[in-house]
């Protein structure tokens, strides 16, 4: 792929009287897993949300594989949003369809496949995300918060997209859910090579599933021509950031190397297991 | 401080004027993006049958008891008042025109608006808080197209079958009451309720009830696409729903019974001398 995934420049959003980003731009490049962090209330789904384009800025401008959104028709949008796959803070799996109509809902929607194949893609998006085929005749409300998040994953990973955004994808799970979740995340990024972009606040994920941090401030705390990001580059970077504001938000036990290790002690039972 | 009073009182209307005018073009422009999406087709049968089965099939227990009750209710009204002039005989007329002209249609709308409208925008309200409006987006659909164009249509396909059964178990419950209670004679209450209704009447009472389908619909798709933050958001956006259809169901009758009857004094000038003269 030729260029960055996506772009974002100089985007502005501004609800009501609120100024939630200002002047904010970034370059996603493609198969890079990009962790954004931030206080709450810095505008980290907000930019997230801009770049899958479900929030129109005040001002900026956006790119998805090198191609301004705003000149593409609509037609060539819809294309290339198929190349997207979203996964929402609280699954957001529709409440009147069962597991497997929410997961074949994109598929349906674009038309290019029949009722068998979109059937067996289905069962092999479950099977991935590793939940049983029994449960695709259920209700998301029949299924725990960690399942949904699972499903919300295969829904997304239905349409193969060549990237992914994860909002606060651990967010309310118990540990071993988020360990799980992480792998997958990782798992869709080795097996897949998808880009991943990652709203979080568990740094957790972060030394997991990340290869660049960018960490955003809350505009309201900023004056008003300092730029909003006053993070961005690598694990390493970020532990030996001498921002206060940065040292301050991930605390003095973030360390890289540690991290990992323990991370892949934890992890390995899981995969196996798997 | 009388002058800050003032300033306050003009900047509280300047605001309510701001707001409504907002409102109505934000009104405006989800109905032209409906319009727009209605015309790229229809929804697709799996998605249209079972809103068709949730706004007609499940709204007819209620419009049944409604419409029951309101012909009873015309019949005891009016009764009183056409013994004093010796026309009770002629109950099933005034039973019959009111029902058909008026109270059917503006019966009907307002049991939807309140049983479907309400449903409606706190659907797509809860729908759009927890993000599943935007998970539509996100998978390639148009969420107007998948979620507001199907209860159009069928809202505006249904309401005047709705009608038309309101319409039908007044006149048929009002027949009865008179009847059974005060004692008019059957044969009189069909003979005048032929003679006074006309086709047009029934017909304009249709066409009334798909305008009223339509702002139905409209409101409370736009209230649910739009509603703010959390249960409350919700809750406000379900009352609303029900609260400014209720308010564009009386208005959008006012209009229309003045357009129809001029057209139809257009159509028929002869009409006006025998309204005038008096066909009793």
């Amino acid at each position: 792929m030729d260029g960055p995934a996506i772009e974002i420049a100089h985007v502005r959003c501004v609800f009501g009287s609120q100024t939630v980003l200002s002047n904010v731009s970034l370059r996603i490049s493609a198969g890079e897993t990009v962790a954004i962090v931030g206080e709450s209330g810095c505008g980290k789904s907000v930019t997230m949300k801009v770049m899958m384009q479900l929030l129109q800025p005040t001002s900026g401008r956006l790119k998805w594989f090198g191609k301004d959104v705003e000149t593409l028709s609509a037609v060539e949008r819809q294309q290339q949003r198929l190349r997207l796959g979203y996964l929402f803070q609280g699954a957001a799996l529709f409440d009147s369809l069962t597991i497997y109509e929410n997961v074949a809902f994109g598929m349906r929607q674009t038309g290019l496949q029949d009722e068998q194949q979109i059937r067996s893609t289905v069962l092999e998006r479950l099977e991935e995300v590793g939940l049983s085929p029994d449960i695709v005749g259920k209700r998301p409300s029949e299924i725990s918060g960690g399942m949904q998040k699972r499903v919300g994953l295969a829904r997304a990973l239905a349409l193969s997209p060549d990237v992914m955004f994860y909002d606060e994808p651990t967010t309310g799970l118990d540990p071993v859910n988020s360990r799980r979740i992480d792998d997958l995340i990782d798992s869709v990024r080795q097996t897949r090579g998808v880009t991943g972009i990652i709203v979080t606040h568990d740094l957790r994920t972060v030394q997991r599933v990340a290869d660049r941090v960018v960490m955003l401030y809350p505009r309201s705390k900023l004056q008003n021509d300092v730029e909003q990001i006053i993070f961005d580059g690598s694990l390493t970077e970020l532990a030996n950031s001498s921002d206060e504001r940065v040292h301050e938000y991930i605390g003095d036990e973030f360390t890289t190397n540690t991290a990992r290790e323990s991370d892949m002690e934890c992890r390995l039972p899981i995969l196996k297991s798997a | 401080m009388t002058t800050v009073v003032a300033e306050n009182r003009i900047n509280l209307l300047g605001r309510g004027i701001r707001n409504f005018f907002c409102g109505f073009g934000g009104l405006v422009v989800f109905m032209t993006r409906m319009l727009v999406s209605l015309r790229r087709g229809l929804p697709r049968r799996h998605v249209l049958v079972p809103i068709l089965y949730e706004i007609g099939v499940r709204s007819v227990p209620v419009v049944l008891v409604t419409g029951a009750f309101i012909g009873m209710v015309l019949a005891v009204q009016t009764y009183t008042q056409f013994k004093m002039m010796h026309m009770e005989s002629r109950l099933g007329a005034i039973i019959t025109m009111t029902l058909v002209s008026e109270l059917g249609p503006v019966l009907a709308a307002t049991m939807l608006a309140g049983r479907v409208g309400s449903a409606m925008a706190a659907e797509l309200g809860t729908m759009r808080v927890t993000e599943q409006v935007h998970a539509i987006s996100a998978l390639g659909a148009d969420p107007v197209s998948y979620l507001v164009v199907p209860r159009f249509v069928a809202c505006v396909a249904l309401i005047p079958m709705l009608t038309a059964i309101a319409d039908a178990v007044g006149i048929l419950s009002g027949w009865l009451f008179s009847w059974h209670v005060l004692g008019i004679n059957p044969h009189q209450y069909w003979m005048y309720a032929v003679q006074f209704v006309t086709g047009w009447d029934v017909m304009a009472g249709l066409i009334k009830s798909v305008f009223f389908g339509c702002s139905i619909a409209i409101v409370a798709c736009q209230q649910g696409f739009h509603c703010g933050a959390g249960a409350e958001g919700v809750g406000r956006a379900a009352t609303q729903a029900f609260v400014f259809s209720f308010i564009a169901i009386l208005g959008m009758d006012f209009l229309l019974t003045v357009v129809l009857n001029t057209t139809y004094y257009l159509i028929w000038p002869q009409a006006v001398s025998l309204a005038i003269t008096g066909a009793w």
